[in-house]
């Protein structure tokens, strides 16, 4: 995996075509009691052609950030380019439609007032006076039908968005976005609205569309499934800093802290100290579970320092030996189910978490052993952190 | 209605911070320059007559003027009481009870909207005098209170109709579930809701009322409306009616000053998201029969005593019977209120839009001053307005006295505010988030309001102009100080028919049979406008 980033470093750096770049941008809202800090300098690149995901919790400043590269708000300070067009910065603005960034806004709202197909020509500039000519309006018409037929919706010209269900409205709102060409298109939460199975499918539709089109994408969301499997880059927003990003493999792998390895998955977090184990080559640590090979995500890896281990679900078992623990509780999700263990035959230390499959679930208070899969000096590689946070 | 759903998307969400960025100058100026305007007459005639405290304080001192208040108030007060019982009653009988032809009954006790107040009165007169030549029932305070009743209780009675119905039956039922009975459910739950509906109407009634004069005057019934316009066309004591008519103004502002402290903060009617569903009628069961005939005996009262004296007076008048009609006059009369009232509605359509629009779009205190500028030129009677145009143009706009463009500002003055209205109504619901789309497909500020934000909005903004034009249709007061010599409209055509004794209203039936059918299709798209509201 490791090796599998650093190519992908190499191929950016050997092509840096940059997108969009956003700069120590930071906004406040006047608010009572206190102003808030929207945003406090962020910084993000999003390169050309990718599909990158802001991800956050609710209140991270990831609507305002999409806001400003909108341009529906002024950043207080900092700076937002389109590749080399300065879009954002002190004492200049461009405003909205100078940008030629499109937007899915959450639930597609859609102009009421406005059929299918002329929502989807809103943005082709059917009110300026050039575009009155019968070459133009025919170019119009056709430029509509291929974006309807992209969508998969070539029937539905004439229907008014009342009569349309929810995801075929984000369809309609994602073909108006495209229209114009614009060079980003933003897609705040799209998916949101809509049941769990129509989510999926739309989700992968989206993905596939925007490849073909080869637009750069930014997609806003707070479900980490969705900014996981479906971006080659996610940004992880917090209390309006973007604390981390990289591809989502690097992010679920190489978490820059607990809280960001809890945001994107259960996690199994266990005190240790480093050791030296002449077995494993790589640093590695001590703890209940047995000597872990580990990668520094703080801390020195100094011998018998205290450190936090981090371990998924997924790579621990249920097995005939290994550490003692009592069942607390299990959920069974279908496909798979997970285990919530303490450790200790009296269920006394530290919680544990192991996935397995959904047909062997023990039951409540059941005496298990739970130990980690594979082969534990290469396969796990589990982030340490420092304890002194 | 944008539903529940778009209210709560991210565009949408960040609106209440978008609004605090500054609206654009060219609009700020236009809001202050209306809200000067529409302030101008009123300011002009509180100064010039606040300002001669002796004779204030002479003209209160004064018995006459104490009656006046006196019955100023007691009218006020009874008629807004019984018209807050009469349609808050009715409009519970059609949307919460298992009434027959409840969507018959529901349109019928809404119709009266369509009759102004003055003719409802002279309808009555004139049959009192014909069916009973010596009594005088309906003379006074009670008989006013009855009869402008039954003309002005569709103010209260509509919107509670329409805040019925939108109400979450679920609070009702959740209170039903905690051990309230049906009647306590409604009372502690059900009615704190419709306190936002009942105050706005019960305003507009209040206001109607102590501005009212055509229908006292009929009735005989002085109030300080009918003594101030007395004072004016009939005793040429200017002085006099500009005192009283700064008492009058002093009445307008406590009651409208009430009002904003009894509103309070409107709550939101619906909490839950997905459709309104009816709530379970309340079954009348063997009252059934008694309540069907108090609807009918009320719409006897309501429509049928003023239709059936129209159409009898127009049977008359076109067997000779009674006096000829005059063709030629009724002509010029319907011509010249349509004129009139179409400028008006355009007019005020026009000036009013930049108001609602930076009250809805940036909140603030410029906004809010525009906004309660063109309230307070409301809810003064309409005779204060038009003497403070009179003394206006007399002084220093003389080209202006009596024409009929001086006649039309005081109408855009005095109904400005009820275009405002209905415009953020539609406004609203041309939410800032569709504006954002519209810029991000590239296309700019001006043609994003031409293409998103009018036509979101014209329904409310045509609705608006709908109810300007009714209003400015049917109104006597003002026009009878401030229209041009030898012009006449509908209503002071009508007026003139009266010559102070109402004997017949075979010369006023053809007058009113018009004036109601010019104002009875606004008012029948606007009922329908609040009863069915469309997206």
């Amino acid at each position: 995996m490791q090796e599998l980033d650093v190519r992908e470093h190499l191929i950016t750096q050997a092509q840096p075509s940059i997108a969009l770049s956003v700069r120590g941008v930071t906004k406040t809202f006047p608010a009572r009691p206190a102003p808030v800090a929207a945003l406090r300098g962020v910084d993000l690149t999003v390169v050309s052609g990718s599909f990158t995901a802001i991800l956050g919790a609710s209140g991270c400043g990831k609507t305002t950030l999409l806001r400003l590269i909108a341009g529906f708000d002024r950043p207080d300070s900092g700076e937002i380019r389109l590749s080399d067009r300065v879009l954002a910065a002190p004492g200049l603005h461009v405003s909205p439609e100078r940008r030629n960034i499109g937007i899915v806004p959450q639930e597609g709202a859609l102009f009421p007032h406005l059929s299918v197909a002329q929502n989807v020509g809103f943005g082709l500039g059917s009110w300026q006076l050039r575009s009155l000519s019968r070459r133009a309006r025919r170019a119009r018409a056709e430029r509509i039908a291929e974006l309807l037929e992209l969508v998969g919706l070539p029937e539905y010209g004439e229907r008014r968005p009342g009569e349309l269900s929810g995801g075929q409205q984000q369809r309609v709102a994602l073909a108006r976005a495209l229209a114009p060409n614009p060079r980003v298109v933003l897609l705040d939460e799209p998916f949101s609205a809509l049941d769990a199975g129509l989510r999926a499918e739309l989700r992968e539709e989206v993905r596939e569309l925007l490849q073909r089109v080869g637009t750069t994408a930014i997609l806003v969301t707070h479900d980490q499934e969705e900014a996981l499997s479906l971006a080659d880059h996610v940004a992880i927003m917090r209390d309006g800093l973007v604390v981390q990003a990289d591809s989502p493999q690097g992010i679920y792998i190489a978490p820059g802290d607990p809280h960001i390895a809890a945001f994107i998955g259960e996690v199994v977090l266990l005190p240790g100290r480093f050791v030296d184990n002449p077995d494993i080559p790589a640093p590695c640590a001590e703890c209940a579970l047995g000597c872990v090979a580990v990668r520094m995500a703080g801390g020195s890896g100094t011998t018998s320092e205290q450190c936090m281990v981090l371990l998924r679900p997924e790579q621990l078992e249920i097995a005939d030996h290994g550490a003692a623990a009592r069942v607390v509780s299990t959920s069974f999700f279908g496909h798979d189910g997970i285990v919530r263990l303490r450790l200790g035959e009296d269920g006394s230390g530290p919680p544990v978490l192991v996935r397995i499959q959904g047909n062997r679930l023990p039951s409540s208070g059941d005496l298990v052993a739970v130990r980690i899969a594979g082969n534990r000096s290469a396969g796990v590689a589990a982030p340490a952190f420092s304890v002194t946070r | 209605m944008s539903g529940p759903t778009t209210a709560s998307s991210p565009v949408g969400r960040s609106r209440r911070r978008s609004q605090r960025t500054r609206p654009p100058a060219a609009l700020t100026i236009l809001a202050l320059v209306i809200a000067l305007l529409s302030l101008a007459p009123v300011g002009y005639l509180l100064l010039r007559g606040g300002l001669s405290p002796n004779l204030l304080i002479h003209e209160l001192r004064s018995p006459t003027t104490g009656t006046l208040i006196i019955h100023t108030i007691t009218l006020t007060a009874c008629v807004t009481a019984v018209c807050i019982a009469l349609g808050v009653g009715l409009a519970l009988l059609v949307v919460r009870t298992d009434l027959p032809f409840r969507s018959l009954w529901t349109v019928l006790f809404a119709l009266p909207l369509g009759i102004p107040a003055f003719v409802t009165s002279y309808t009555w007169v004139a049959t009192g005098y014909r069916v009973m030549p010596q009594s005088t029932f309906i003379y006074g305070l009670r008989g006013a209170v009855i009869v402008l009743s039954l003309a002005v209780y569709p103010y209260v009675y509509l919107p509670v109709v329409a805040a019925l119905r939108g109400l979450d039956p679920a609070h009702e039922e959740t209170a039903r579930a905690l051990g309230s009975n049906a009647f306590t459910a409604f009372f502690r739950v059900t009615l704190p809701q419709l306190r936002t509906a009942i105050a706005g109407g019960s305003l507009l009634i209040a206001l109607h009322m102590m501005a009212e004069f055509g229908a006292l005057e009929l009735l005989r019934y002085q109030t300080l409306t009918t003594a101030i316009v007395q004072r004016v066309t009939v005793l040429s004591a200017p002085e006099a009616a500009r005192t009283l008519s700064v008492v009058l103004a002093l009445g307008a502002f406590i009651l409208l000053g009430g009002d904003w402290l009894l509103r309070g903060h409107a709550a939101p009617t619906r909490t839950g998201g997905g459709a309104p569903r009816p709530a379970a009628p309340w079954r009348l069961g063997a009252l059934k029969p008694f309540w069907l005939l108090v609807c009918l005996l009320l719409m006897a009262l309501a429509l049928g005593v003023p239709l059936y004296s129209m159409v009898n007076g127009l049977v008359n008048a076109l067997t000779h019977s009674g006096a000829p009609i005059d063709w030629a006059e009724l002509g010029a009369a319907a011509s010249y209120t349509a004129q009139t009232s179409l400028a008006t509605a355009l007019a005020a359509t026009l000036v009013a839009l930049p108001v609602s629009l930076l009250a809805v779009r940036f909140p603030g205190w410029i906004a809010t001053l525009s906004e309660r500028a063109t309230w307070v030129a409301h809810s003064l009677p309409g005779v204060v307005i038009s003497l403070a145009l009179v003394y206006l143009s007399v002084r220093w706009l003389y080209p202006f006295y009596q024409t009929s463009a001086l006649l039309v500002v005081g109408y855009v003055i005095l109904f400005l505010p009820i275009a405002v209205g209905a415009q953020q109504g539609g406004i609203v619901q041309a939410s800032p988030h569709y504006d954002n789309i519209s810029r991000s497909l590239g296309v700019g500020p001006l043609i994003t309001f031409l293409r998103v934000t009018l036509p979101l909005a014209l329904p409310s903004v045509a609705a608006g102009s709908m109810l300007v034009f009714l209003n400015a249709g049917k109104e006597l007061t003002m026009t009878l100080l401030l229209h041009p010599t030898g012009k006449h409209t509908l209503a002071t055509a009508l007026w003139a028919t009266t010559n102070g004794e109402v004997l017949d209203f075979s010369s006023a039936a053809p007058y009113a049979i018009t004036l109601v059918v010019i104002t009875a299709v606004p008012a029948f798209i606007l009922i329908r406008h609040t009863l069915h509201p469309t997206r």
